[in-house]
């Protein structure tokens, strides 16, 4: 199967154009109180990319990643996705999300929690499936266990296996590693790139970390703080299947190290309880624009 | 234990938006009950339109005096219950090996049947003084709740950190314990201090000729509509007050009271292997039967009354198993028990279904939800058992009547318990059911009601007592069959051993109620936390 062309999902004369973000604003509370989440985000993630959204805490990348998962509306501004609105997307159970914490049901066993969103899209259970993905994140022989049984590091493959099962035309990551240790996280990161590979998703992953970022993304978008804003769209030049030992290479560190630099100069790294809310642009964001 | 937050979803908008809600909801209120009093109860003489009772309430102005008396008894059963309570909390803390006898202790203060025990306490402690005893009977359990698991509600990771450092188990109590469980507490607090004025009320039923529930028996015996419904509404605010003086006195004292307690104690689970769970909990039952049983010899023998009034467990064994009159007896008691336990039961079905359904809408609308919450807890602080004449005039006497009664004192805390349950499930949870494209009553279904299961158990485990209660008041007041109403001729007609035995099986059954869903509150919790 080609992912990246399902005639099925297209309207016909559409483009082939997957994420679009156009002008997307997002601000909490009103009149005086007001605080600017996300300031005019404009972005574009062609069918099958990886993109990930990096930027310290309070930048407004989960929350444009909630926008993106019709879980929050943005103020102003659209959100495509191939030409559709994200609530009809959800609607048709195009859609796959994980997040931090596993949300599993902690009374489902392991398969039992993949199947939930077959059960909710009304789709045939086929157990090949289920059985297919198990095999694909590595918990073969946990099937039957709980939740409660499995280690956090099990419990965020189910999360993904789960994400993955209507096959969507779109996956939604927010730091699902997030509370995995650095280790568990680097293990889980190169499988994540594997099952990517075989299904090509369009994929938007949220997260802190520049590592994670640079070794799974096809683009990078960096943000700053309050309001968010797009620093810089960063495209990753690393040919894949990526290897861990491009955790080592200097070309790897030098793409870091550039985006430490835009994280840094924008100010958005540093204490960001000084930098208080409202709508003042920051005053770094017109030398991260010139350094790049 | 649930912690209510009455945040469903912060207004957007404009800030005015809730209280504006909720004048709405007031007016609307107030129009369909002046709707309702002119069109569907128009001639029936059982709803008055608003207007009504508010000439009658100018007309009698007896009823201030009459909230006096009610509120200088309220208050010292008040202050007895909380220090009861709080005694033995800490007795709780300082050697926790009592704490299952004691909590068993206060469980049973809380099923038994007040109006029941209140001719012993006229005969004890004269008219004003069982007043008083039925007062702190009613809020002993809450503060009780309250302050054990205040005591239990400090995070582990601070109570080590003071033990890091060398504290002792002193310094955790006095540094950190006690600073913990302050918001639980004076929620506690909050929640009995109109518990104490409906104890009171349910004292004056059993005589006297000053106090507010006095005169609303009165009334609702002339059949004076307009006042029976003018005492209610006074009492109801009067209720009202005392719940929100405590919780501005709570918030001056820097306690943000945000928790309704409802629950009841909820045992620390700990994993053992089956066995040893059914031998522990056998030794338990056996352990409260006993320690019940002394408790009850105790006060036999504290007292001093004469053996005619008061029973030991002995007379009521005699009473059922001894004689050639026992078989007859045990027929009696036998068919008004059940007759009871129907009431009881049909009530507390009915609460608790229209419970989980009202809970659904209001978690599935926050909007709704936030609209409407604050009224359920002012519901809940309206001596709602206290209503009993009131429901009855409106109700009738037969099973609409009873069922209504009971199904009211089982609803409004059930509901207040399962939409905190509603509430528990994690956000991730439903926000994966919503990606997914499942509607929200997918989320409901799937993720919510599951979650909710615990919280379903801990509102039964303390609404079928409540129910029961409420039951053997109509009884006892109104309609004049089961248990209650037998309780209530035993006293007329002096047969203590008959009321002591039926004293002594309502609170078997409550207690045994109250036990079974405790443990089944338990098992379904171990399953959800998932270990």
């Amino acid at each position: 199967m080609d992912p990246l062309v399902n005639p099925q999902q297209l309207q016909p004369g559409q483009a082939v154009h997957g994420l679009e973000l156009r002008g997307v604003t997002k601000t909490f509370g009103h009149g005086k109180r007001a605080v600017a989440a996300i300031d005019t985000i404009s972005l574009n993630a062609p069918r099958g990319s990886f993109t990930a959204l990096l930027g310290p805490s309070g930048c407004g990348k989960s929350t444009l990643l909630r926008m993106i998962a019709d879980l929050e509306q943005p103020t102003g501004g659209e959100i495509l996705v191939n030409g559709a609105h994200p609530q009809d997307l959800r609607r048709a159970h195009q859609m796959g999300v994980a997040f931090q914490d596993s949300a599993l049901l902690p009374w489902r066993s392991v398969e039992s929690n993949i199947r939930l969103p077959l059960q909710l899209a009304k789709r045939p259970e086929s157990n090949d499936s289920v059985r297919a993905l198990i095999d694909l994140v590595g918990l073969s022989g946990f099937e039957k266990a709980k939740p409660g049984q499995l280690s956090g590091g099990m419990r965020q493959r189910a999360a993904i296996a789960r994400a993955l099962i209507l096959e969507p035309m779109l996956l939604l990551l927010d730091e699902p590693f997030g509370a995995l240790d650095e280790m568990m996280r680097r293990r889980l990161n190169i499988e994540l790139q594997r099952i990517w590979m075989e299904r090509a998703t369009t994929t938007v992953l949220v997260t802190h970390s520049i590592q994670e970022a640079v070794f799974l993304a096809d683009t990078v978008v960096v943000m700053s703080p309050r309001p968010g804003r797009v620093l810089e769209q960063f495209a990753v030049p690393f040919e894949r299947p990526r290897q861990s030992s491009l955790l080592s290479a200097p070309e790897f560190h030098e793409a870091c190290d550039h985006l430490t630099r835009v994280l840094f100069s924008a100010g958005g790294v540093t204490d960001s309880g000084s930098v208080d809310g409202g709508s003042t642009p920051i005053d770094g964001a017109d030398e991260v624009d010139a350094s790049t | 234990m649930t912690a209510i937050q009455f945040v469903g979803r912060p207004p957007t908008k404009f800030r005015l938006r809730g209280p504006m809600i909720s004048a709405a909801i007031i007016i609307a209120i107030i129009a369909i009950w002046e709707l309702l009093a002119v069109t569907v109860f128009s001639g029936r003489f059982v709803v008055p339109a608003p207007y009504s009772v508010l000439r009658q309430a100018h007309r009698d102005d007896y009823y201030l005096s009459d909230l006096r008396t009610t509120l200088g008894i309220a208050w010292k059963g008040y202050l007895l219950g909380n220090l009861a309570a709080l005694v033995l909390a800490a007795i709780c803390l300082v050697a926790p090996v009592t704490e299952g006898a004691l909590t068993t202790l206060g469980v049973a203060t809380y099923c038994v049947p007040t109006i029941a025990v209140g001719p012993l306490l006229v005969v004890l402690y004269g008219g004003g003084g069982a007043k008083m005893v039925m007062s702190a009977l009613s809020v002993f359990f809450i503060t009780l709740v309250a302050a054990i698991t205040g005591l239990r509600a400090a995070s582990p990771t601070s109570l080590e950190v003071i033990t890091v450092f060398g504290g002792s188990r002193w310094q955790q109590l006095a540094r950190v314990r006690v600073r913990a469980s302050i918001p639980i507490l004076a929620s506690g607090l909050c929640v009995a201090a109109p518990a104490a004025i409906l104890g009171a009320m349910i004292g004056d039923y059993l005589g006297g000729d000053r106090g507010l529930g006095v005169v609303m028996l009165q009334a609702q015996q002339q059949l004076n509509v307009p006042r029976t419904w003018a005492i209610a509404l006074v009492s109801t605010a009067a209720c009202a007050i005392a719940f929100g003086l405590t919780a501005v006195l709570a918030r001056r004292a820097g306690a943000h009271v945000d928790a309704a307690l409802d629950s009841g104690l909820t045992r620390r689970s700990v994993r053992r292997p089956v066995p040893a769970t059914i031998a522990l909990t056998a030794l338990r039952i056996v352990g409260a039967v006993v320690f019940g049983l002394l408790v009850w010899e105790v006060l036999i023998k504290t007292t001093g009354l004469s053996s005619y009034f008061v029973k030991s467990p002995r007379d009521v064994w005699r009473y059922l198993f001894d004689g050639p009159k026992a078989i007859a007896r045990r027929h009696v008691i036998d068919e008004n028990l059940t007759r009871t336990l129907q009431d009881a039961g049909r009530g507390w079905l009915a609460g608790t279904i229209v419970a989980v359904i009202v809970a659904s809408v209001l978690v599935m609308v926050p909007r709704v939800g936030t609209a409407v919450m604050p009224f359920v807890i002012v519901l809940r602080s309206v001596p709602l058992i206290a209503m009993c004449p009131l429901l009855g005039l409106v109700f009738g006497r037969g099973v609409v009547g009873v069922t209504i009664i009971a199904g009211v004192v089982t609803f409004v805390p059930s509901l207040v318990t399962i939409v905190g349950g509603l509430r528990t499930a994690p956000s991730s949870a439903t926000d994966v059911i919503h990606c997914f494209g499942g509607a929200r009553f997918a989320a409901l279904i799937d993720v919510r009601i599951p979650f909710s299961t615990p919280s379903l158990f801990a509102a039964a485990k303390v609404s079928m007592p409540g129910a029961v209660l409420g039951s053997v008041l109509a009884e006892w007041l109104i309609t004049g069959h089961g248990l209650g109403h037998s309780m209530a001729y035993d006293i007329i007609t002096s047969n203590y051993a008959e009321l002591w035995t039926s004293i002594a099986l309502l609170l078997v059954v409550s207690l045994a109620l109250y036990m079974v869903v405790g443990f089944a509150e338990n098992g379904v919790r171990r399953k959800i936390s998932g270990s």
